[in-house]
């Protein structure tokens, strides 16, 4: 277990907002990324709401421990965020959030695709 | 949920505990009788060479072959790099350089693998065989790859991921037929599965104490004395022991471990056998009962008794690894931290990448009994329901059941 840290447990053991959003409402996009690496995968579902503002969030995940607590710490933060805030958040804050090791901060990206994945669909209007 | 205070150990393919009778049995060789075997002027020598002798028998009987032909080694992955460089140097020497072709097989162990890769560089041509969907090897693949002509073949027995066991019988016949000299792992079937060298009709065959209830750091090498194919220069040099096949001080304390866990596994072999698989199926029909969406991986008939490997679709094996810290595991695939590589046997099968990563093994053995077996069944259950409900692969199999 040395190997993941106690953040990373944490996240992997008691996940914020797993799951997935009704498809096909309103406001509501999703997106995904996959590590080319590793097969590990994230997909994130959000609903925007008025002021571009991210009502809810909800992820899926499939990989190891890593994969999991980077998206839910992620889903975390982007609930109540404006979009804007949102493509802030950064891969090297996810990783000292989760105290990922230099080999594991790799996987932090893959949230953060999955949101500009989805949110590609949206940008041109903003 | 039961409570475990310890993990249950169920990872009997990669070690298994020394058995206290053993132990018992190692414990003087440390301190009162730590003669070297090979002083031949005092009494202190002659006892530990009588008890090297003594251990040697008990090995030799395991896999009813001859005491001379055992070659005692730090272990099989040390008895694998003898048989193939050894045999292949020797093969190579005798021909006048005409022979160099080493055959094997893709789903091999690293301890066979990496010696290939290693002759391939010292100008051997190396063959990897194929598996079918089941793990095993054609003999007709063997016979089209010998073509005839004299070669260093090595298969194993048994895998040490899926259990599947090879048709060694059949694949050392075709050998034969060719002249080529044919070395074969044992190190995962000589505790579980009847392993007689004559039948199976090897040349040459690698074993492991600490895979059947012995020590770690020894093992041997059966070099059979009768075929003439067993030909085998030494790869140690230094003092010529071991029938100037592997040099060094034997580690007497540890030979005679070996030969006490051997003779033990020889008496309980056959129950022992019948006990694992029947835990295995009380496993596999509880898993199978409540989860959708497993496969078996590696043939369900050939196969060691107390060897399980599942893939779980949907869920990744080092994220369910984690989520049982209850259950001592390993997974389909081996991990470096995020780097992640499928196992190379699961990828021999023709398993995709989703299943290669969704694997698990199971090594039920002699300490696992009916309540260990239900308490991880029901972990496990409970582990890949939860991941499952958060995986997007298993939402897309799902969805992609439902339309169809």
């Amino acid at each position: 277990m040395s190997e993941y840290s106690a953040e990373v447990l944490e996240h992997f053991r008691s996940p914020r907002g797993a799951g997935r959003l009704p498809e096909g409402e309103p406001g509501t996009i999703r997106g995904e990324a996959r590590d080319a690496e590793g097969g590990q995968r994230v997909r994130l579902h959000l609903r925007i709401g008025p002021r571009e503002r991210i009502e809810r969030a909800r992820f899926q995940a499939f990989g190891c421990p890593i994969a999991i607590a980077v998206a839910s710490a992620t889903v975390a933060r982007l609930e109540g965020a404006s979009i804007a805030e949102a493509l802030e958040l950064r891969a090297d804050q996810l990783a000292r959030e989760l105290a990922l090791t230099p080999e594991q901060a790799r996987l932090a990206e893959l949230p953060l695709a999955a949101l500009r994945d989805g949110l590609a669909y949206l940008r041109p209007r903003s | 949920m039961p409570r475990v205070t310890r993990p249950i150990y169920l990872d009997h393919n990669a070690t298994t505990p020394c058995d206290a009778s053993v132990v018992a049995a190692m414990i003087p060789y440390f301190t009162e009788e730590y003669g070297n075997a090979a002083s031949r002027t005092h009494e202190f020598g002659w006892r530990a060479d009588a008890a090297v002798e003594r251990a040697r028998a008990q090995v030799a009987a395991l896999v009813a072959a001859d005491a001379r032909e055992v070659v005692f080694t730090s272990g099989a992955t040390e008895a694998n790099n003898l048989a193939l460089f050894g045999a292949a140097r020797a093969l190579r020497r005798a021909s006048g350089g005409k022979f160099g072709h080493v055959i094997s097989c893709r789903t091999e162990h690293r301890a066979v693998l990496d010696p290939c890769r290693a002759l391939e560089r010292e100008g051997f041509r190396v063959t990897l065989l194929g598996v079918d969907g089941d793990g095993l090897v054609d003999p007709e693949s063997l016979r089209a790859a010998l073509a005839g002509q004299r070669a260093l073949v090595s298969i194993m027995h048994a895998n040490n991921e899926i259990g599947v066991v090879q048709p060694i019988a059949a694949l050392a016949a075709v050998a034969a037929v060719a002249g080529a000299a044919f070395h074969c792992d044992a190190a995962q079937s000589a505790g579980a599965l009847e392993t007689d060298v004559t039948q199976l009709g090897v040349d040459f065959l690698s074993l492991s104490a600490h895979k059947l209830y012995g020590p770690k750091g020894i093992g041997a090498l059966i070099v059979r004395r009768r075929s003439p194919r067993a030909r085998i220069e030494p790869i140690l040099h230094g003092g010529g022991h071991e029938r100037g096949l592997r040099s060094g001080t034997l580690p007497v304390p540890l030979c005679v471990g070996f030969g006490a866990a051997a003779e033990l596994a020889l008496a309980a072999r056959a129950a022992d056998a019948e006990r694992h698989r029947f835990l295995r199926e009380r496993l596999l029909a509880r898993l199978w009962a409540e989860l959708p969406g497993l496969v078996l991986n590696g043939a369900a008939k050939s196969r060691l008794p107390g060897n399980l490997n599942l893939s779980f679709l949907g869920v990744e094996g080092e994220a369910l690894l984690a989520a049982l810290p209850e259950l001592a595991l390993s997974a389909g695939s081996a991990c470096t931290s995020a780097k992640r590589e499928p196992s190379h046997v699961l990828r021999a099968l023709g398993a995709g990448e989703a299943r290669a990563l969704s694997a698990l093994r199971f090594g039920i053995g002699r300490g696992n009994d009916e309540a260990q077996i239900d308490a991880a069944a029901e972990l496990v259950i409970a582990q890949v329901r939860r991941l499952r409900a958060l995986s997007p692969v298993w939402d897309d199999l799902r969805r992609a059941d439902a339309r169809t």
